[in-house]
């Protein structure tokens, strides 16, 4: 196979030619900046390889991908910092291999981000010198006699102090932004593990060019979000591998750490990283596999032990596959076993023996399919081996403060300096605030959350509006000492059993108000600190003009076991994440009453919520937007909100969407297109047809709708994950379209809203939205442009390439969204005009 | 009729012939060659056509204006560079090849014309005119007058183009500066057609032409193995080599090639050898050198016919020439291929294609090959007869 030499080259930098040392092809990975594109072998037999023959094959193999990186690039949103003062290790295992451990360690001392500690577990070594090269390379050493790559690793997670801990291999070489980049990940407090992309440091022998073909680690160039709420934890295996790994050590501690009967140094020789990865999903966390994380991996250079690792692999992915099944009687991962053996393992074998192109030498085939069939018996016999000995004690995780926002916690009083009340900004200075609070049957929250706001340290006036008093909450705020009584609003619903909606009772509330800002809150919320009110006041008294400030809600629990409430609650700290990170660009889509702070006289300019039953937030926010009044993030004020919905009271929500859109887009003609049902126009057929069938019965799903929720449930407890996600969509849909269907009466209304002339006219006279595919801020998106309803222009070299629907963004949590759909639809269209800037 | 045409994209006066008619276009970028596209010529939308064909090399286009490749004097200069033309008694195409020659920018460092058997004066009087050096081989045979050429040369580069090629402007630069490392020991360009006026130029180019793409590509015995099919790197008739090669390799065999009785063979002969003796040959479609096939289907018959021949000719010496059972192996599993894939499945799929030119021109093909081994046989008696 002759001598290959490995190669990474920046296509953004200068080429040069290159030192090929005796070897004759060239193994090239090739990036974009830090995004790697992909790999490829050219025959090099020029010693040096000319630079011109070098930039032909980059030219010929990667000038496409390298254009989608690049508009990439232009098109995503800045990486979100992670978390400050996020404490990191680096946690490297290691037996018997101290000259690699030393190599290891010397490229983790040239990391680039900063590393609090690097802890070297030292595994059952025979050989003397690992301790020395620990200590040489100013690392901790930790001493772990019993052998086993969980237990080092769960000895590591024992010790340290780190929030986050990366962990590599002791024959693995990192990048010098390897850290930061798997480190980024971490932005999002739902990430519990990230993985990089491992490349290999040499393939100079046929061993090691063996080892890649057949057994290396790379998962592609692309990044992938494996989110645990959505897809099933059978997936683990395709999102990384220990050698380059990044884990939350709540997440492991949760997890009750490694299974030690797992991965090297045990009858099952690998598996443990997996079963870890596997473990954060089913939690309904994410994983994020990160390429332009990258760490070069020291392949084997013996055929011999080359054999042995394939054989490992195999007994370690069976044992997972044993461990997954046994322990959590998970189905999907019997049958993602299945498919497994069944496609993969006997058809990879049958190729290799028959010698097929690409196909791996029988031996290593022969050798996989060995140590597959022997898996499950090697976990048998693991387990038993650690029966008899405890395993590595985890403290306990951190207890559930409330505060995972912000890791690591830190108490109330500590927000930064500009926030207290003694800041220029005099309390007296403030405007007065009323707190209005529709509550409805929820006697003990309402109770709560009057008990939390009399702490707070800016006093205001408290509004309740009750919407029917069904469980004697009026007789419970009577009975409240003076001081502590609110004002009491009592809506008379025409029947006990429906309320007049929380939209009126706001009104009513507002009404009865007597303070300069009007602040909304749910009765369900619970503030985290006593500066919620303050934080509202001091938006208004800064903004000088009106302005609506939304304060976040997010979920105040983030470890929930049941599967739909992981849904949920990843939906809530997704949407939240913005105003808590006081993103710029909200629109109308942002507002939500939970938390809602506008001037009173703005409010009654406005006219008060539209009465319908749900979207009389995005309402409300659109005529703000339209009166030019900005739509501004509070984001200390947080309010904790209990994420307790279930599937059938979240479909119903859906159902009631679905109405309220209705009324919103007849309210206001062109934003249609900009909400939900704006979809009607792009329904693929089968869709359409469904949505046909609802105007002509709008009721005709509704047994499926009640009787769903419980099988899905069961569903979902077998681990069937991407099925139950998938279902749930569908009936999401459904009901939504229902509520459509049952508002509008029929299609035609539909076709009415959303005629192109309706808004796009807007747009494309004084106020087209310009989205530049070249400009570097092109990703500061259609919303700038206030309420333009229309569609966006887009455009790159100078030449407008066509329009893209603005409801692909209409949602600003969703611009990820967004500019993966714009690059979709004008990736050719850009690369052309770019081509044209270039060729006269 | 289809005309030919090129263009360069990234320069703007580079525009393309007011014809009406289909066209065969070399794009290009600079000194670069992204391609051959066939479009229909209609100078009423030189724009769009211009567009279309940026649009079609748009990730090329875009990827080469940003990639940095920093400037490089590897590569040798035109004047390092002899053109030789090896002519036999074809005054009236040898005139157009040298004007052609005369045209190049920049120059190359020399022209020779080794006038191969000559009966006439014709073109002794042609070199004088147009001042261009001669030197006379008076044995015919193209290899032994190949020979006479990088003997009498003295730059340390040697083309070699036929006396119906015309060369592009840009060729001895091309030529030069591809020979960018000292590996690089021979360099094949691109042979497009000079003229497709006849049925059986077009024929000859549908069934493969001279061209060997648009990529710039390496040959080399073990990172990039050709195998026993130099025919895939070059032809004869655009051919440069290092003097130094091919003084070790002992030349251009005199048993091969037009003027003796294998009819060819001697450039496959040649590159073979080269590649076999582990050196890398460069495939560099920047150097364009445009060749006028036979305008008759009778010339297209036999020029497949002289293929043949010359094939099996080669293939024959090569197997001798190997040394162990493996080479000869390998050679004999080439024999049977090319057989079974040009003379047998060849002429089945021509048949169901209805394609009766592609047809006549394989067995012509295929006749010939049964007569390469006394070919070479002949030509091995008459040159041990000789010295």
């Amino acid at each position: 196979m002759g001598c290959w030499r490995t190669l990474t080259v920046d296509l953004e930098a200068p080429l040069a030619d290159v030192a090929m040392g005796g070897a004759d092809r060239l193994h090239i990975t090739a990036f974009a900046g830090s995004r790697p594109l992909g790999s490829v072998l050219v025959p090099a037999p020029i010693d040096p390889f000319p630079a011109p023959l070098l930039a032909d094959a980059l030219v010929e193999h990667f000038a496409e991908a390298w254009h989608g990186a690049v508009l990439e690039d232009r098109l995503s949103p800045p990486a979100a910092a992670p978390a400050e003062g996020l404490r990191t290790a680096v946690l490297v295992c290691s037996r018997d291999r101290p000259e690699s451990l030393a190599r290891c360690l010397r490229s983790i001392g040239s990391l680039t981000a900063r590393v609090d500690e690097v802890i070297v577990v030292d595994n059952a070594s025979s050989v003397p010198g690992t301790r020395a090269v620990v200590e040489a390379a100013g690392a901790r050493y930790v001493h772990e006699p019993v052998p086993g790559l969980d237990r080092a690793r769960n000895r590591g997670f024992a010790v340290t102090t780190a929030d986050v801990v990366l962990c590599t291999d002791d024959d693995v070489e990192v990048d010098p932004d390897w850290a930061s980049r798997l480190l980024d990940c971490f932005a999002d407090p739902l990430v519990m593990a990230a993985t990089g992309l491992v490349l290999p440091a040499r393939l100079d022998t046929e061993a090691r060019q063996l080892f890649e073909e057949h057994a290396g680690f790379s998962r592609g160039v692309r990044r992938r979000v494996f989110d645990g709420a959505e897809t099933s934890a059978a997936s683990a295996g395709a999102a990384g591998a220990g050698a380059s790994m990044a884990l939350r050590t709540d997440a492991v501690r949760r997890a009750g750490g490694f299974p030690e009967q797992l991965d090297a140094g045990t009858p099952t020789a690998s598996g443990g990283d997996t079963a870890m990865v596997y473990e954060v999903l089913r939690q309904g966390f994410r994983v994020v596999y990160e390429p332009r994380a990258v760490a070069f991996h020291h392949h084997r250079d013996d055929p011999v032990e080359l054999t042995r690792v394939l054989r490992g692999y195999g007994t370690g992915l069976y044992a997972f596959f044993t461990h997954g099944i046994a322990r959590h009687g998970d189905l999907d991962l019997l049958l993602a076993a299945t498919r497994w053996t069944a496609t993969r393992l006997v058809r990879e074998t049958a190729r290799s023996l028959l010698h097929r192109p690409g196909a791996a030498p029988a031996a290593l085939a022969l050798a996989e399919l060995r140590g597959s069939l022997a898996g499950p018996l090697a976990y048998r016999r693991a387990t038993r081996r650690i029966e008899d000995r405890p395993n590595v004690a985890l403290p306990s995780h951190r207890p559930e403060d409330g505060r995972w926002w912000g890791c690591p916690a830190t108490p109330a009083t500590d927000m930064p300096a500009t926030d207290k009340p003694t800041d220029e900004m005099d309390a007296a200075t403030l405007p007065s605030v009323s707190i209005v609070i529709p509550s409805r049957g929820r006697r003990s929250s309402l109770l709560r959350l009057l008990g939390h706001l009399r702490t707070q340290s800016q006093t205001a006036e408290v509004v309740v509006v009750l919407d029917g008093d069904l469980d004697g909450s009026a007789a419970a705020l009577a009975a409240l000492p003076d001081l502590a009584r609110p004002v009491l609003v009592t809506l008379d619903p025409p029947s006990p059993a429906q309320g007049l909606g929380a939209a009126l009772a706001r009104n009513a509330g507002a009404a009865a108000a007597s303070g300069e800002v009007l602040l909304f809150l749910d009765d369900d919320v619970v503030p985290v600190d006593d500066l919620l009110v303050h934080h509202h006041a001091t938006l208004h008294a800064r903004a000088g003009r009106p302005v609506l400030g939304v304060g976040p809600c997010p979920p105040s629990q983030l470890w929930v076991d049941d599967r739909f409430a992981m849904a949920v609650r990843n939906w809530w700290v997704d949407h939240h994440g913005r105003l808590l990170r006081d993103e710029p660009g909200l629109t109308f889509t942002d507002v939500a009453t939970a938390n809602l702070s506008v001037p009173r006289t703005c409010f009654a300019d406005l006219g008060g919520f539209l009465p319908v039953a749900r979207r009389e937030d995005w309402e409300l926010g659109y005529r703000a937007v339209g009166a030019g009044i900005d739509i501004r993030a509070v984001p200390a004020a947080i309010a904790l909100h209990e994420a307790d919905v279930d599937l059938a009271s979240a479909l119903e929500d859906r159902h009631s969407e679905g109405q309220g859109d209705v009324a919103f887009a007849r309210a206001h003609p062109g934003v249609a297109r900009r909400l939900p049902l704006g979809d009607w126009a792009r329904l693929g057929r089968r869709r359409r047809r469904l949505v046909a069938s609802l105007f002509d019965r709008p009721e005709r799903f509704r047994f499926v709708l009640r009787a769903a929720p419980p099988v899905l449930g069961m569903l979902a407890a077998r681990g069937f994950v991407s099925r139950w996600s998938r279902i749930r969509t569908d009936l999401a849909f459904v009901s939504y379209w229902s509520g459509v269907a049952a508002a509008a009466g029929t299609a035609d209304v539909l076709d009415t809203l959303l005629a192109p002339e309706v808004g796009r006219t807007a747009v494309r006279t004084d106020q087209a939205v310009v989205f530049d595919l070249e400009a570097p801020t092109a990703w500061q998106p259609p919303p700038a442009a206030g309420n333009g309803d229309g569609d966006v222009l887009v455009v790159a070299g100078g030449e407008a390439l066509g329009w893209a629907p603005l409801g692909w963004g209409g949602f600003p949590w969703a611009r990820e969204r967004f500019s993966t759909a714009v690059r979709w639809a004008f990736a050719d269209h850009a690369l052309r005009a770019e081509a044209r800037a270039v060729a006269p | 009729m289809t005309a030919l045409a090129e263009i360069d994209l990234l320069d703007e006066a580079s525009v393309l012939p007011p014809s009406t008619g289909p066209l065969r276009v070399l794009v290009r970028a600079g000194t670069t060659v992204l391609g051959t596209v066939d479009v229909n010529g209609d100078p009423s939308h030189a724009d769009a056509t211009r567009r279309l064909l940026v649009d079609r090399f748009a990730a090329t286009l875009w990827a080469r204006s940003r990639v940095q490749v920093p400037a490089t004097d590897a590569g040798c200069g035109a004047d390092e560079l002899t053109v030789v033309v090896c002519s036999r008694d074809r005054p009236q195409l040898l005139r157009g090849c040298l004007e052609a020659l005369a045209r190049l920018t920049p120059a190359s460092g020399h022209v020779l014309v080794v006038d191969n058997a000559p009966t006439t004066s014709e073109t002794e009087g042609l070199c004088a005119e147009l001042g261009v050096a001669r030197i006379v081989e008076p044995v015919p045979g193209l290899d032994r007058a190949r020979n006479r050429g990088w003997g009498a040369a003295t730059t340390p580069l040697v083309a070699y183009v036929d006396d119906d090629a015309r060369t592009h402007p840009d060729f001895a630069r091309a030529v030069a500066s591809a020979f960018m490392a000292r590996e690089i020991v021979a360099v094949t360009g691109l042979v497009r057609p000079a003229e497709l006026t006849t049925a059986a130029q077009v024929q000859f180019e549908a069934h493969g032409g001279m061209g060997k793409g648009d990529r710039r590509r390496l040959f080399h015995r073990e990172a990039a193995p050709v195998g026993v099919q130099p025919h895939r790197i070059g032809v004869g008739t655009n051919m440069a080599f290092r003097r130094s090669v091919l003084a070790a390799l002992g030349g251009f065999d005199d048993r091969l090639d037009v003027g003796t009785a294998t009819r060819g063979g001697g450039d496959l002969d040649m590159l073979y050898r080269v590649v076999e003796a582990g050196h890398v040959v460069v495939y560099e479609p920047a150097a364009v050198v445009h060749h006028i096939h036979r305008r008759d289907e009778a010339g297209l018959l036999r020029q497949s016919y002289d293929n043949g021949v010359a094939y099996a000719a080669c293939l024959q010496k090569w197997e001798s020439a190997t040394d162990g059972p493996k080479g000869a192996a390998a050679i004999g599993a080439a024999r049977t291929r090319w057989h079974v894939s040009r003379h047998v499945r060849g002429p089945l799929g021509a048949m169901r294609r209805r394609d009766l030119v592609g047809l006549r021109l394989l067995l012509a093909e295929a006749k010939g090959s049964r007569h390469g081994r006394t070919a070479l046989l002949a030509e091995t008696r008459r040159i041990t007869g000789r010295t």
